[in-house]
């Protein structure tokens, strides 16, 4: 049975040194458990200490659910609109 | 004021709801005892030091992903501080239903203890940090 790659000793003093200072992120119950009174497929904003926020994503009850990405909108130079409009 | 027989005891660890893994729960507040005993007296005379409070579970152990070990082994090996919420039932808080909580550490933790046949379980003990001890009643 293959286990989880260790992390870095550097990484895992950045994560000891930063597990009580506040974060906030949206999760998604993955597991069964109720977590912080959601249920499993509930989407939810929260803020906690690292430390927590981490356990919970370790342990499999939450997943960190990115934010939709805003489209960026480049707006075109005119020496592009120049060669689009010939 | 009706006596309660322990059905449904609420027990969340880390904002997990782990009632139904949860067989017994004991919730211990000691102060220190400070002996200020002087000449004035025939007696001893205590006084109230620093709270040394703890909340004990006992859990049926669940190897499951996002169960009892999933749960408590990353809290153990991050040594991260995490609340711990305990009720006499699972209905909310109240004046009849006071909630006990603080912010734990856990420093020891026992993923395997039993013999055979038996169920197995892990008494843990979860130390409450600083002064967050706190029994809500709203």
């Amino acid at each position: 049975m293959r286990s989880a790659p260790k992390p870095s000793a550097a990484f895992n003093e950045r994560r000891l040194a930063n597990r009580n200072n506040k974060a906030s992120g949206t999760f998604e119950v993955v597991g069964r458990k109720i977590v912080m009174g959601h249920k499993k497929g509930d989407r939810f904003t929260v803020e906690a200490t690292e430390g927590e926020l981490q356990a919970l994503v370790d342990s499999g009850h939450l997943v960190r659910v990115e934010p939709e990405p805003t489209p960026v909108v480049v707006a075109a130079t005119p020496a592009e609109k120049k060669v689009k409009n010939g | 004021m009706a006596r309660l027989i322990l059905k449904n005891c609420y027990v969340e660890i880390n904002s997990v709801d782990m009632s139904d893994h949860c067989s017994s729960a004991e919730i211990d507040v000691s102060k220190d005892d400070i002996d200020i005993t002087n000449f004035g007296g025939a007696g001893r005379e205590h006084a109230a030091g620093l709270q040394d409070n703890s909340f004990v579970l006992n859990l049926q152990q669940d190897f499951s992903a996002a169960e009892v070990d999933a749960t408590l082994y990353p809290l153990w090996f991050n040594e991260v501080e995490f609340p711990v919420r305990v009720r006499p039932t699972a209905a909310g808080v109240g004046t009849d239903n006071p909630e006990y909580s603080g912010t734990c550490i856990l420093l020891e933790y026992k993923p395997l203890s039993g013999d055979v046949g038996a169920l197995s379980e892990t008494s843990v003990s979860f130390v409450v940090q600083r002064d967050s001890f706190d029994r809500a009643t709203s």
